[in-house]
């Protein structure tokens, strides 16, 4: 399926046209970055298919444990993806539409989830909860330290950012004009949003939801650190992962990883048939 | 109707200082000025877009100074369309009667894409639309909600030349047709000329002139809005009144004109207002000058000359006319100058 285009620059439609000159050195240089860094990837990947054998990778995927954690994964992610678009769209409009003072403070304190490593945010997340607020928290019933609603917690604390950075971008590009006239038309500031700019932004908004869902699944550190890895509790995959490998069982671990990489491909192929091609092919 | 009242308002550092306008029902009003005047953003004010620091604008009788852009009942079309991208034209045009939950949609919108003669198109999306039809369906989705007031920014301008003039007769019909007050931005004279009623002059932030079209065209107030119709020859002299016509000495010329004037005064003569012959000829009671040919630019069907008499005037010959007379830069002319056609600029004394 083709991904709708809305904008008006007909770039790729001009370049179907193009008079085709053979191909430059610049060609070659450029397409041969691309398929250096595609090998080393693919050899990465090859390695730990050829390191586990079917039987193993079969066997792990179908122990209780893991059949446990790969759940988890899956229903906090998808909750983490959900609160962070909940958060993130809003925020997103926000970061983009509107000028106050501390801007540029507020800018930057969305990007230090992004830069700093997720572990610190697990620490920071533990610190926290210890603290009287934090221990007010814990204490009204809403429990988080060791729980799986902390899982959701320390995925969404660094997932969220992401959405909030991608939906931000995405709004930058959808002209105010749009929603100016749709203003004059009868909208009001929450309809022009909902009617017009929503719906130009979908892309980016959708590209948010995918990037927060695959920071979310992947997420080690801070779910470690802030939920523990207690079996059949709050064991996720990429927790599993490790504690697998911490009792030397490389294979199990292994298994675990592939399955990881299939779920990747599987979201990202689906987002792409989504319409979310142009988002992420094309740099928009 | 719309009154604008001492409108003042800011942006950055730019700044729209004490706006008054007032337009009458039904009429065509054209606002001109060099880029980054300040127009955009006064229609933008007029909209409800941007906010106003002091001032007041009223349409219909209503002070919408604090309403909401939807309650003011204007119609929009900004510079580049702003056609919603991800609706169809039918879409686009019906947007403002489902938002306000009209009846009868279907049928206005069809009335309305019948009198733009864009019908055909309803099933488009705007990005296979030509220059000229997005214009139209935009300002179809304008004028579909029947507003008090459309404010068209700049619509012809990014349009070619041949589709920018037809577009030019059909806003005018339209805006005959449905009565819509309007106000049309534009920086170019000529297009003010084909649809203005009546038209003002914006100049940072300021609107120094507003009257008949013709009348800002032939009767500029200032040196600025001399410059900017491009009556190019700009002077400034003497006067002294003499038995009902004023004598203006400029350095060691004169120049007589039919205007009452007197004391230093700056004057403008149209550069097509000038004729220019190889001979002397013509009345002897014009003003008559003697000069050299400098320059000679080919524009079009006109021929721009620029002849130094000691000052410089730049006139507008009829190209054939100008080439039978076998004139070439340094040949020696003859100018001409009636009174009438000299015009004193009413502004320019308080300046000078």
């Amino acid at each position: 399926m083709k991904a709708k285009r809305y904008s008006n620059d007909t770039d790729t439609d001009n370049n179907k046209g193009r008079f085709r000159r053979r191909p430059s050195l610049f060609a070659g240089f450029t397409v041969g970055s691309l398929l250096l860094y595609l090998t080393i990837i693919l050899a990465l990947l090859l390695a730990d298919i050829l390191y586990i054998d079917p039987s193993t990778f079969w066997k792990t995927l179908r122990s209780e444990e893991i059949q446990f954690a790969i759940k988890l994964s899956c229903v906090s992610s998808f909750i983490t993806a959900l609160l962070a678009l909940i958060i993130g769209i809003p925020a997103g409009y926000a970061l983009s539409r509107y000028r106050f003072p501390g801007m540029m403070l507020m800018d930057t304190i969305v990007d230090i989830p992004i830069v700093l490593p997720p572990l610190i945010m697990g620490i920071s997340l533990l610190v926290f909860f210890r603290s009287p607020v934090g221990k007010a928290i814990e204490n009204s019933g809403l429990q988080f330290v060791y729980t799986t609603q902390g899982i959701v917690l320390a995925q969404f604390v660094v997932a969220c950012a992401f959405a909030i950075r991608t939906i931000k971008a995405a709004f930058d590009s959808v002209d105010r004009r749009f929603e100016d006239v749709a203003m004059t038309l009868g909208c009001t500031r929450a309809q022009a949003f909902l009617k017009v700019s929503l719906p130009l932004a979908r892309n980016g908004v959708i590209a948010g939801g995918v990037f927060a869902w695959a920071r979310a699944i992947g997420e080690f550190g801070p779910v470690m650190v802030f939920s523990g890895i207690t079996r059949f509790k709050t064991e996720v995959m990429p927790t599993s992962i490790y504690l697998e490998l911490s009792v030397g069982r490389i294979e199990a671990a292994l298994s675990i990883a592939v399955l990881m990489i299939v779920l990747a491909m599987v979201v990202l192929i689906l987002f792409k048939k989504l319409g979310g091609a142009g988002y992420v092919w094309t740099g928009r | 109707m719309i009154e604008v009242k001492n409108l003042r308002a800011r942006a950055g550092n730019f700044e729209l200082r004490g706006i008054n306008l007032r337009l009458n029902r039904g009429e065509y009003f054209v606002l001109v000025g060099p880029t980054g005047c300040g127009k955009t953003f006064l229609i933008e004010c007029i909209c409800g877009l941007r906010r106003v620091d002091e001032g007041e604008i009223w349409i219909d009788h209503r002070d919408v100074t604090q309403l909401e852009p939807a309650a003011r009942g204007v119609g929009y079309v900004p510079q580049d369309y702003a056609l919603f991208p991800t609706m169809t034209v039918y879409e686009n045009i019906a947007f403002g009667l489902k938002v306000r939950r009209c009846p009868d949609i279907q049928e206005r919108v069809a009335r309305m894409t019948e009198m733009l003669g864009i019908g055909e198109l309803s099933e488009r999306y705007p990005r296979n639309l030509s220059g000229g039809e997005q214009q139209r369906v935009a300002v179809a989705r304008a004028l579909v909600t029947q507003p008090d007031i459309l404010l068209l920014d700049e619509p012809l301008s990014a349009l070619d030349q041949a589709t920018s003039e037809s577009l030019c007769g059909e806003l005018k019909r339209i805006q005959r047709e449905t009565e819509t007050t309007t106000i049309h931005i534009c920086h170019n004279f000529e297009e003010m000329l084909m649809v203005a009623d009546r038209a003002g002059v914006l100049h940072e932030g300021r609107l120094i002139q507003t009257g008949e079209a013709e009348d800002i065209f032939r009767r500029p107030e200032t040196e600025f809005v001399a410059q900017f119709v491009r009556s190019k020859n700009i002077f400034v002299g003497d006067a002294t009144l003499q038995d009902g016509t004023s004598r203006i000495v400029f350095d060691e010329w004169t120049m007589d004109t039919s205007a009452i004037a007197e004391g230093r005064v700056c004057f403008s003569i149209r550069p097509e207002e000038i004729s220019l012959s190889p001979a002397a000829s013509g009345s002897a009671r014009n003003n008559r000058f003697v000069g050299i040919i400098r320059h000679i630019e080919n524009r079009g069907a006109l021929t721009e000359v620029v002849v130094d008499t000691g000052v410089t005037f730049t006139v507008l010959a009829l190209r054939p006319t100008f080439a039978k007379m076998g004139l070439e830069v340094g040949s020696t002319v003859y100018l001409d100058v009636e009174k009438d056609a000299v015009h004193v600029l009413s502004g320019g004394k308080n300046r000078l």
